[in-house]
């Protein structure tokens, strides 16, 4: 990552702190990094509850798509 | 406190409504006569699960987050779209814990969400055994009602619509409609409530098959047909199951009689496709000799542009063209220049997304929407057709298409009495939420309409 690609942003000490212990012995060297990673996982499950549950059974989504079909909507 | 009943008549339009019936539908009159009546511009596309929405949200097609009735999910599957595509809050979201909301047969309310009254989905519905009804008794109510197979929409299965023939098609349009006006009057008096929505769908499904029947004014006008009267008597028979549920009504109930788009006789349809690959614009990936289905996947990596949508045209030009600008353009000017099949010039209109849409980076936004000759021409994406022209698709012959405009009527305590110039379909969830009492969020741009 370029500096140009980085921005920075504020935490409460005691939370960085707390962050600095738990990522002792670990794969993380930073604060950053650590929240990084949180910050990506906690969008991603968030996005995807965001998307279009499964509405539709297969079947029931074949059935309502041709009846739409027949009458002339569906391109 | 005021209360709200929406008698919603699916693509009932103007024209037919408030002058060339209006002597044969006395309730519906007397609804004009005693309180206001306007046209109602519908969305751009004039799409039944659009529109509703729009109706009942106060917002555009971008902003809902539906453009048809297929979206492409994360895998590039074409999918059927639900209730869940909805990005926009609805009425009875907004209406919250506030006030109590029934709302019956919207179109894309399937699968239904628990909120603060009673739903049941509309015409997308798989079957009763669905996520049709909320709460889930209710399903109990509309199985003693008859057969559920036609509760949702004439059609079920694998039936298609296209191939009943008129005498059933009616059958089932009145037995669906009797179903629904049944429930309907059921809950009025059984169940509290603050605004009680109702779509009824019979009118649209009839209305493509039937117009050749009695518009002399249509190129395959069907002379003495034994059909000519069928489309008006069952706008004969929703007024009169209106005049029963307004005899329902307490007299704080004020009534609006709504269309989300309007009707109007179908010339025939441009092959869309067609001609953007004569054009040079799309290149299929293999060739295509009998009639079929666009499908994306037919599409040459190396086309600059292609299209989708029945009845209006959806363009989308390839966004990985450096000149993508200049060859939107170029379509746009040339589709205002395709004739009809007699040569004539037709009164096409072309919209490109950032003047009509408030997101106009939506997924899945066509960057130009088509209307041939003002939507009196469709369009047909199919491929494999021969020239320019079609009088059908792979699914069968059209007698009228969606237009613009549809109805608006509003009667009750405290309506003002009159004729309003032409008004915007978003405009009605601000006025509702007037008469309610309740604050208009900020994310509606449209005024209330001044009703009072």
């Amino acid at each position: 990552m370029t500096e140009s690609n980085i921005t920075t942003i504020s935490l409460p000490k005691v939370l960085a702190e707390k962050i600095k212990k738990r990522i002792e012995g670990t794969g993380f060297n930073s604060v950053s990094s650590y929240v990084t990673y949180v910050m990506r996982q906690v969008l991603s499950n968030v996005e995807s509850q965001d998307k279009p549950k499964e509405a539709f059974s297969e079947q029931d989504e074949k059935k309502v798509k041709e009846r739409l079909r027949s009458l002339g909507y569906l391109d | 406190m005021t209360k709200i009943f929406i008698y919603g008549i699916d693509g009932a339009p103007p024209e037919l409504i408030f002058d060339r019936w209006k002597a044969d539908l006395p309730n519906i009159s007397a609804l004009i006569e005693n309180g206001i009546h306007a046209r109602m511009e519908s969305t751009i596309p004039p799409a039944t699960n659009i529109a509703w929405n729009s109706m009942l949200s106060g917002q555009d097609a971008s902003k809902i987050g539906v453009f048809a009735y297929t979206y492409k999910d994360n895998d590039g599957n074409t999918r059927l779209v639900s209730s869940n595509n909805i990005k926009t809050e609805l009425i009875w979201d907004i209406l919250g814990d506030k006030k109590r909301t029934i709302s019956l047969f919207v179109p894309l309310s399937f699968p239904v969400r628990p909120i603060n009254g009673m739903m049941v989905s509309g015409f997308l519905t798989p079957d009763i055994d669905s996520d049709c009804a909320y709460p889930k008794e209710l399903k109990e109510k509309i199985k003693k009602l008859g057969s559920t197979d036609n509760f949702f929409d004439v059609t079920q299965g694998l039936a298609g619509h296209k191939s009943l023939d008129i005498d059933t098609l009616l059958k089932r349009t009145y037995e669906m409609s009797d179903m629904q006006t049944t429930l309907m009057k059921d809950l009025i008096t059984s169940e509290d409530w603050d605004l009680f929505i109702t779509v009824l769908i019979g009118t649209d499904r009839l209305q493509h098959m039937l117009w050749q029947h009695f518009d002399q004014t249509h190129r395959r006008f069907i002379k003495d047909s034994k059909h000519k009267d069928a489309l008006k008597d069952y706008y004969i028979y929703l007024d009169k199951k209106l005049g029963e549920i307004l005899n329902l009504l307490d007299d704080d109930t004020i009534i609006i009689v709504a269309s989300d788009h309007g009707m109007a006789r179908q010339e025939g349809k441009i092959n869309i496709n067609n001609w953007l690959m004569q054009e040079g614009y799309l290149k299929l990936n293999k060739d295509i000799k009998e009639k079929t289905r666009f499908k994306f996947e037919l599409i040459d990596k190396s086309s600059r542009a292609w299209a989708t949508g029945a009845y209006h045209a959806r363009i989308f030009v390839n966004k990985d063209l450096e000149d993508w600008q200049i060859t939107l353009e170029e379509i746009e000017n040339k589709l205002k220049l395709i004739p009809d099949d007699k040569g004539q010039q037709l009164n096409t209109k072309v919209f490109r997304k950032e003047d009509i849409y408030d997101d106009p980076d939506a997924e899945g936004c066509p960057d130009l929407t088509v209307y041939f000759d003002d939507l009196s021409w469709a369009s047909n994406p199919d491929l494999g057709q021969e020239g320019l022209y079609s009088w059908e698709t792979a699914v069968g012959a059209d007698s009228a298409g969606h237009s613009r405009q549809g109805c608006f009527i509003i009667a009750g305590p405290g309506i003002k009495k009159g004729k309003l110039g032409v008004i915007d379909i978003r405009q009605i969830a601000p006025t509702l939420l007037r008469l309610l009492d309740q604050e208009i969020p900020k994310t509606i741009k449209h005024k209330p309409i001044e009703v009072t």
